[in-house]
């Protein structure tokens, strides 16, 4: 892969006025249904049909849009718990071309959950450059913390510390402080991500 | 669709076999801080200098993280 063009890609898209603290695509009146279903997701006795009937019927309610609906059941259907990457990848397709007739000022950051699952999928299935390419371009239509996360923990998987720890340089030296203090905190508590924890001494 | 979710991102724990299923999303509609407290251990609790050099954990019970989000 080419890295430097991937830093350029990156780099690029950043200027003081550019960050979204963990911006991103779920409109504030959709946040509190989400977060409920967010969390039946996280707890330990998560029940994937039960998330799923929840978010249809959150749907159906008026709570959620279509879109969000698409989101929750994607994210269900890559769960661990489920792993049906098929339906994964349809609702993937499905929520791209919802969001492109919905378009919009939020196209873009829908078009970033798109990029982001397949992203995710990608490094489901083991195809880290893959997820690479797609976390970078979800980065290029949204600028977050997260999505650099995404990078940096596809870059390791590639077994690309170096150019890791070089992206990382570059980020904490040229991006907005929000956006760098953000991505500090996950490095210093995602296990993925502590190999580059020596890295913020310096 | 206005900048929101202090953690649209969720924590996907892809474990491959085991299921980590206690990270698979992090508290999203928390602040960040809050949402990384609720998977993750605090800065405090984070492994030695030793273990920070490791490469993430493979096989059968190793597990990677995604920020997933909505």
């Amino acid at each position: 892969m080419d890295h430097q063009a991937l830093y350029e890609r990156i780099l690029g898209q950043v200027d003081g006025q550019a960050y979204l603290a963990y911006a991103d695509a779920v409109a504030p009146d959709q946040r509190a249904a989400m977060g409920a279903l967010g969390a039946q997701i996280q707890a330990a006795d998560y029940a994937p049909e039960a998330v799923r009937a929840g978010a249809r019927a959150a749907h159906a309610s008026g709570q959620i849009d279509a879109f969000n609906l698409l989101s929750v059941l994607h994210v269900v259907a890559s769960s661990p718990a489920v792993k049906d990457y098929g339906e994964a990848a349809r609702l993937i397709a499905e929520k791209e071309v919802l969001a492109l007739r919905m378009g919009g000022p939020e196209l873009g950051g829908r078009l970033a959950s798109v990029e982001r699952h397949r992203g995710a999928l990608s490094f489901l299935l083991g195809n880290y450059e893959q997820a690479l390419d797609y976390f970078s371009r979800a980065f290029e239509r949204q600028r977050s913390a997260g999505n650099l996360a995404n990078v940096l923990n596809a870059l390791i998987r590639l077994g690309d510390r170096d150019e890791a720890v070089e992206l990382l340089a570059q980020v904490r030296g040229g991006l907005p402080a929000p956006l760098v203090r953000d991505l500090e905190q996950m490095i210093l508590t995602d296990p993925d991500l502590a190999t580059l924890r020596r890295e913020l001494q310096s | 669709m206005t900048a929101f979710f202090p953690a649209v991102f969720f924590k996907l724990y892809a474990a491959l076999q085991a299921l980590m299923f206690s990270g698979f999303l992090a508290g999203h509609s928390l602040p960040p801080a809050a949402a990384e407290a609720s998977v993750a251990a605090p800065p405090s609790a984070a492994p030695t200098a030793a273990e920070d050099e490791k490469a993430p954990a493979a096989g059968p019970f190793g597990q990677s993280r995604l920020y997933v989000g909505f």
